[in-house]
């Protein structure tokens, strides 16, 4: 089970000037290999929320629970892809991938089996002798993708994975993480500002709001599972994202 | 027209095999750089160039003074007698050039080597940082030839006290070079390492040594020319053999020939160490970006 449990979670930062609720009060539960796409302008804690789930950082109060355990610091059973490049630079992709099976113990041979099988899922299987600065944004996210994958967690967390990269990479990387949980489901958390990618991606959309900052409203995406890019042009997609697109707004004017 | 041919073939070896098509070819194989042609045609002009000036130089110097005897040859010397002196000194200057380099190579490894080892363990340890820290920031900008005299009162002539001082300059440089470079690692990387698995040595190990190498690295090549500095600068306050020694009586009788030659010898020794480190580190930090 890799079900997430996110209760009554709230995270106060105190320096000596001010004292910052980052996330009050929240509550979300994540199904096993369910991807919930959380969406919400800056300053709404949805990288505070990530974080408390990765274990980087404590909740101040509540508690929040992956598969039966409850979270007490980073581990290998959540994997976190970050939006900066966190590809090791001073590894070659197949050492990459391989990373966390090595620190986890796994074998040689086994390290390379599996990293070969993540690498041919992300179409980069070519590339396992290479250098990471010999690959564009778009590749390294796709080590980083085979990296996390290959590490055998339950639980992904993407913390804007793809939003430095542009349109048509984006697109690919889309298409990418869709083959890759096509072949293997996963629990995942995905944090995003952009609506379109959120409905793509998502079986759910929450949508937060900053001060206070909690879950505003969640929004079933209604897809399925086989979704293509040209998804984003019907009336159904649209009518939601304008319904989302309004959400955010009308929260934003409320803080602002 | 035909070095430009001849150089051509002669540089496409020194940027390695081009890419492997081949995936079983290990990484060790992959170009090291990827030219365009122009910045190849930049790089090819790049070495003649060089050689052009250091032959101008030359040529200049030999005009200046033996030629036309514009400068007094006891302000700079010529050429001829630089030679005269080579061959006067024979083996003497083989004997002060070893010695001055077994002075240099032992301070510059063990003070870089303590240097390092020293400036992980206060990245690693706080309390360790606040002990050593400020009598390392007291004794940071003091020069280590202003120890000189001290150092001849604890250690003689010999060869110790000048091992410890040019060692005092490259382990301060190297204490300071590992903190920062510890503290510039990228806590991506850390918490990426963290959620793949990794325990906090694990991190330190896998995460935190490779990635401060190349800055590892030019705080070595920046030690190796410091250590020069400092043990010649040590060998003119007294010494039985070096090549400070040697600069120094010489000096003394105005012997402006031998001077020159010792700083040449110098030169030499020092951009071959420096040739080496910089040979060794672009290999070693192949995968960086920064090269």
């Amino acid at each position: 089970m890799a079900d997430i449990s996110i209760d009554r979670v709230s995270k106060v930062f105190t320096t000596a000037r001010k004292r910052t609720v980052a996330l009050n009060e929240t509550s979300l539960a994540v199904a096993t290999n369910e991807i919930v796409c959380v969406v919400g302008p800056s300053g709404c804690g949805k990288t505070t929320l990530l974080n408390l789930i990765a274990g980087f950082i404590g909740p101040t109060s509540g508690t929040i629970t992956v598969g039966s355990r409850e979270v007490a610091g980073p581990g290998a059973d959540r994997a976190v892809v970050f939006q900066a490049d966190a590809v090791f630079p001073w590894l070659n992709v197949g050492d990459n991938v391989g990373y966390g099976m090595r620190v986890q113990g796994l074998g040689r041979r086994e390290r390379a089996e599996r990293a070969e099988r993540y690498l041919d899922l992300v179409g980069l299987a070519e590339f396992r002798s290479a250098y990471p600065k010999e690959l564009s944004g778009g590749m390294r996210k796709r080590v980083d993708l085979a990296r996390a994958y290959a590490s055998g967690p339950e639980v992904l967390l993407l913390d804007e994975p793809f939003g430095a990269l542009d349109l048509f990479t984006k697109e690919a990387m889309w298409l990418a993480l869709q083959g890759v949980v096509r072949a293997e489901p996963k629990t995942i958390v995905f944090v995003t500002h952009d609506i379109e990618e959120a409905l793509f991606l998502g079986d759910r959309v929450v949508v937060m709001t900053p001060r206070p900052a909690r879950v505003h409203s969640v929004v079933d995406v209604p897809f399925g599972a086989d979704r293509d890019l040209d998804l984003r042009a019907g009336p159904e997609f649209q009518a939601l994202r304008n319904e989302i697109a309004h959400t955010l707004r009308e929260v934003h004017d409320d803080a602002a | 027209m035909t070095q430009r041919e001849t150089s051509g073939p002669a540089s496409s070896v020194d940027i390695g095999p081009p890419a492997p098509t081949d995936p079983l070819v290990p990484a060790t194989e992959l170009p090291t750089t990827d030219l365009s042609g122009t910045e190849r045609r930049r790089r090819d002009l790049g070495r003649p160039l060089s050689a052009l000036v250091v032959l101008v130089l030359l040529v200049l110097w030999w005009v200046l003074t033996s030629g036309t005897e514009t400068i007094d040859p006891l302000y700079f010397p010529t050429p001829e007698s630089l030679w005269e002196a080579v061959t006067t000194l024979d083996t003497q200057l083989l004997d002060d050039a070893r010695a001055t380099l077994w002075r240099v190579l032992v301070s510059w490894i063990s003070g870089s080597a303590l240097g390092v080892g020293v400036g992980l363990l206060m990245a690693r340890a706080r309390w360790l940082f606040h002990v050593l820290n400020p009598v390392i920031e007291a004794v940071r900008p003091v020069p280590p030839v202003a120890l000189i005299p001290f150092v001849i009162l604890w250690f003689g002539i010999g060869d110790n006290g000048k091992i410890f001082l040019g060692a005092l300059a490259c382990f301060m440089v190297m204490v300071v070079n590992t903190t920062v470079a510890c503290g510039n690692v990228s806590p991506v990387y850390v918490q990426a390492a963290r959620s793949l698995g990794a325990s906090r040595n694990q991190v330190y190990r896998t995460v935190v040594l490779p990635a401060i190498v190349p800055e590892i690295l030019s705080g070595f090549r920046i030690g190796s020319a410091l250590a020069f500095a400092v043990v010649v600068a040590a060998e003119f306050q007294g010494a039985d053999e070096g090549i400070g020694r040697l600069i120094m009586s010489a000096s003394r009788t105005l012997n402006t020939s031998v001077v020159l030659l010792g700083t040449i010898v110098i030169a030499i020794l020092a951009v071959a160490l420096d040739l080496l480190i910089s040979r060794i580190s672009a290999h070693v930090t192949r995968w960086s970006a920064n090269r």
